[in-house]
């Protein structure tokens, strides 16, 4: 006989785990003197924290109704009766990773996204308070074009609430550089090495590794790159910010899409602009991570070429960024 | 977590205020002039295709900025512990000279108004004639 858990019985997990993420945090800080692995620096660690409260409490002036509204909304469409028990608890948070992996690759690959998102890369360090840098704008879109489907489907929303709620402290714990790689486990879970990679601006390792728990998502859809100990990750973004103010580091792609928008002149910009990947400009002036990527690799089959003809060997071909 | 939201905010506030204590005895509030050799590593990883350059190093090691030789120029400034860059097309740097500093103020959101402190006005002032 299956086990009902009634809707009501779904925990707030994230809540519950904010005391277990402050002591990790001063754990891995230790860690750090000790062991010199990792990186802190105060003000940065102080611009994350901030920013993981104000994630808390932006979604009070509305989003959370309105992204709640849309859930129930769904769900009262709903195609499926789909009962509150423990597999389908398992299948909501295997499909809402599913899920993740998309609304994460978007966050990367669209403008408008990546305005909410790029607030969780803008940090030049990675340790356990840059998982806490969270948007303050991310609520609504995220619940709107990505959750309801499930909802309509047949998950109740408290339900979508809970397992994304152990979706996102799952991936506290993999923002840190004091855990090296972890075997078999790298194979199917995302973890601390695979994630480094996510946040790291080197040309090879952009647009790579957007699973939240399971990696597969990544090996599966071909955007997974492991960690090359040959070359260290460098954290941030392709255009780093230099602040730390928690208002500019919240708005300051929101700013730059409106300035943008003013100065259109077109519907093909004013596309461009909001749904084009970041870095898109009418032009072709600015760097996407694509041209990034081109870049790089002239730059590096450049160099095998020079290399190539002092040693009086034949040129390689240009590095590829991927499996 | 307690359900009275001010209780909550102040709970929160608190534990950010412990932990970025922490980190600061820890030592991780530490600032440290940047050389010319850190802006340059930096900028060949943001920009590798930015030429050749000519550097002027802030007095203060707060702020760095190159010209290449086809104009282009780069700004190299702190961000805690870290560096960031913005880069120029020639002749186009947002630049002016402010009490012998060269003051740039990028267009773009991310980047705040950034001061490289030259020897005195009159250095300043050559090289804002190149920058912009």
């Amino acid at each position: 006989m299956p086990i009902s858990i009634e809707p009501m019985e779904f925990p707030d997990v994230v809540t519950m785990a904010i005391p277990a993420f402050v002591g990790l945090i001063l754990i891995e800080m230790a860690a750090w003197r000790l062991t010199g692995k990792g990186d802190y620096e105060s003000r940065d660690s102080a611009a994350s924290l901030v920013m993981g409260l104000g994630s808390q409490i932006a979604p009070m002036f509305g989003g959370a109704a309105v992204a709640t509204a849309i859930l129930f909304a769904a769900y009262e469409y709903r195609l499926f009766e789909i009962p509150n028990v423990w597999w389908t608890v398992a299948l909501c948070f295997m499909l809402d990773d599913l899920r993740y992996y998309w609304f994460h690759r978007i966050s990367h690959e669209r403008r408008w996204f990546w305005a909410s998102h790029v607030i969780h890369h803008s940090s030049q360090h990675y340790n356990l308070t840059t998982a806490l840098r969270q948007t303050w704008t991310g609520t609504i879109m995220a619940a709107l074009i990505f959750k309801a489907p499930l909802a309509l489907l047949g998950f109740h929303p408290l339900m979508l609430v809970f397992v994304g709620g152990l979706n996102l402290i799952y991936q506290f714990w993999i923002h840190t550089e004091i855990i090296d790689r972890l075997g078999p486990f790298e194979w199917v879970m995302n973890t601390p090495s695979h994630h480094r990679v996510h946040h790291a601006t080197n040309p090879r390792y952009l647009d790579a590794n957007y699973a939240g728990t399971l990696i597969i998502w990544d090996r599966m859809f071909g955007t997974f790159v492991p960690e090359d100990k040959k070359e260290a990750p460098r954290y941030g973004i392709v255009k780093n910010l230099g602040t730390f103010n928690p208002l500019r580091i919240a708005f300051h792609e929101w700013l730059g899409i409106f300035r943008d928008l003013v100065r259109s002149r077109s519907v093909r910009e004013v596309l461009g602009y909001t749904m084009g990947p970041p870095g898109w400009s009418p032009d072709g002036s600015r760097m996407t991570s694509a041209k990034l990527k081109e870049r790089w690799r002239a730059l590096e089959a450049e160099k095998m070429n020079v290399m190539a003809s002092e040693s009086g060997g034949a040129p390689s071909p240009a590095p590829q960024p991927a499996e | 977590m307690t359900g009275n939201l001010i209780l909550d905010l102040v709970i929160s506030v608190g534990g950010i205020v412990v932990v970025v204590a922490v980190s600061w005895a820890l030592g991780a509030g530490r600032l440290s002039p940047m050389s010319e050799a850190e802006a340059i590593e930096r900028a060949a990883f943001d920009e590798p295709d930015f030429g050749p350059a000519k550097w002027l190093l802030g007095e203060d090691g707060r702020a760095a900025v190159g010209i290449a030789d086809d104009g282009e120029s780069l700004i190299a400034f702190r961000v805690g512990d870290r560096i960031a860059t913005r880069r120029f097309a020639p002749r186009a740097a947002p630049v002016s000279v402010e009490g012998g500093a060269l003051v740039f103020r990028p267009a773009d959101p991310g980047a705040p108004a950034v001061s490289v402190r030259a020897g005195d006005t009159g250095e300043a002032s050559a090289w804002a004639a190149k920058l912009g």
